[in-house]
């Protein structure tokens, strides 16, 4: 089913809006899900949370870009219970490249009041700088938190030369926050 | 670890940035496709039957990164470390181009003991920088223990997923295969391997032009 389709089911508050949603995109929310969680099940919670944000929020809201839009809210859900499982000590260290994210910005080096949407305006426009390889390689390394032997694979390219990008990625990354005055 | 607040603003990136990433993946070339480039480029086929490979790249950040890669953008550097029968030297076919080399050990080894050698990864980019995707690219992995960990050019020769074609430069045999290009600038992308000196080599090349792989072949083996 087509996405402005099944953006329909939700306007007319038909629940086949989910099953579609499921059918379509289950897989990739899970995927999002699992690579932050590394759990099945705190991954399959994941996602049917991920379906009820969608139907509070659809409408009134009409995503332009629906899997980016449910691409987002998984990762938003996602991060939400990787926080909870970790303040309950629930959670075991997985994939999710937390370090090296914090090596270009962590909380404490971000300028304050710097709000999330703000930070990730900055990012964007970082990412548009950057050539096809390095932002394709970089977002789905941090965004959709695929491993690297993933990406290589996706990418044929060899793991040591994914590294090797995104290592260079995240240093022009830090550079470009300097220069915009988020990290301090 | 809780969630650091960059990996919550990434969530604000553009739709459009999100939705390029979700889509790639390298595929096989569409037939009609394939045969219309032959078409088109059929003088020049007896030329490519005589060429040959492209290759990919190496490189790392991992703690233990300075303590088993040895990274150089100088031919003369690694020429010292590794010798220089490694056809590496002819990677480079033009004036102006950027080069990285980036030899791997086995952990607790030497950069100076031959035998604790694991891999030489060599990229040679004509465009504006090592990693412009843009440019006229060509990659080189030597595999001094037989092995072929992470370099995916390997695995997808064998994968039985793109079409390989087989070609002798000066009595060298290369395997190769076409794959889809990662951008419309270089058209043609090539991976393919051989073996020379008794290393198992893994090349990938990114051209706009189709006869690139085969003069990079013909300029190595030749």
């Amino acid at each position: 089913m087509k996405d402005e389709n099944i953006i329909g089911l939700y306007f007319e508050r038909n629940e086949k809006a989910i099953a579609e949603t499921d059918k379509k995109y289950g897989k990739l929310c899970f995927s999002i899900a699992h690579n932050i969680l590394q759990s099945p099940e705190d991954s399959k919670e994941c996602v049917n949370d991920t379906y009820l944000h969608l139907w509070n929020s659809i409408p009134p809201v009409k995503p332009k870009n629906f899997p980016a839009f449910i691409s987002k809210v998984a990762r938003f859900v996602s991060f939400d219970r990787y926080d909870f499982l970790h303040a309950k000590k629930r959670f075991s260290e997985g994939e999710v490249p937390f370090e090296e994210l914090e090596e270009v910005l962590s909380d404490d080096r971000m300028k304050k009041e710097t709000e999330d949407s703000e930070l990730g305006e900055i990012i964007d426009g970082f990412l548009r700088k950057e050539k096809t390889d390095s932002r394709n390689v970089f977002i789905r390394r941090y965004y959709f938190c695929d491993s690297v032997s993933e990406i290589a694979k996706r990418f044929a390219f060899s793991e040591s030369k994914v590294k090797s990008m995104l290592g260079r990625t995240r240093k022009r990354l830090r550079e470009y926050l300097e220069k915009e005055g988020v990290r301090l | 670890m809780k969630t650091p607040k960059i990996a919550k603003a990434l969530g604000f990136i553009g739709d459009d940035l999100i939705t390029e990433a979700m889509d790639y993946r390298p595929k096989k070339k569409a037939p009609f496709k394939k045969m219309l480039a032959l078409a088109a480029c059929f003088c020049f086929i007896s030329i490519l039957v005589l060429a040959l490979p492209y290759i990919s790249g190496a490189s790392a950040e991992d703690p233990d990164w300075p303590k088993t890669h040895f990274e150089t953008e100088s031919y003369e550097e690694i020429a010292a470390k590794c010798g220089e029968d490694l056809l590496i030297d002819k990677l480079a076919v033009k004036e102006d181009f950027h080069s990285e080399y980036i030899l791997e050990i086995r952990k607790g080894g030497s950069f100076e003991n031959p035998a604790d050698f694991i891999g030489l990864s060599a990229t040679v980019n004509y465009g504006k920088s090592i990693f412009d995707s843009e440019g006229e690219q060509f990659f080189c992995f030597i595999s001094f223990n037989g092995k072929a960990d992470g370099v995916f050019i390997d695995e997808y020769l064998r994968s039985g997923e793109f079409e390989t074609k087989e070609m002798t430069v000066d009595g060298y045999s290369v395997k190769y295969a076409e794959m889809e290009p990662l951008n419309k600038i270089n058209a043609n992308r090539i991976i393919a391997e051989f073996e020379y000196g008794g290393y198992k080599y893994y090349v990938s090349s990114e051209s706009p032009n189709p006869e690139f792989f085969g003069d990079m072949m013909e300029n190595m083996l030749g």
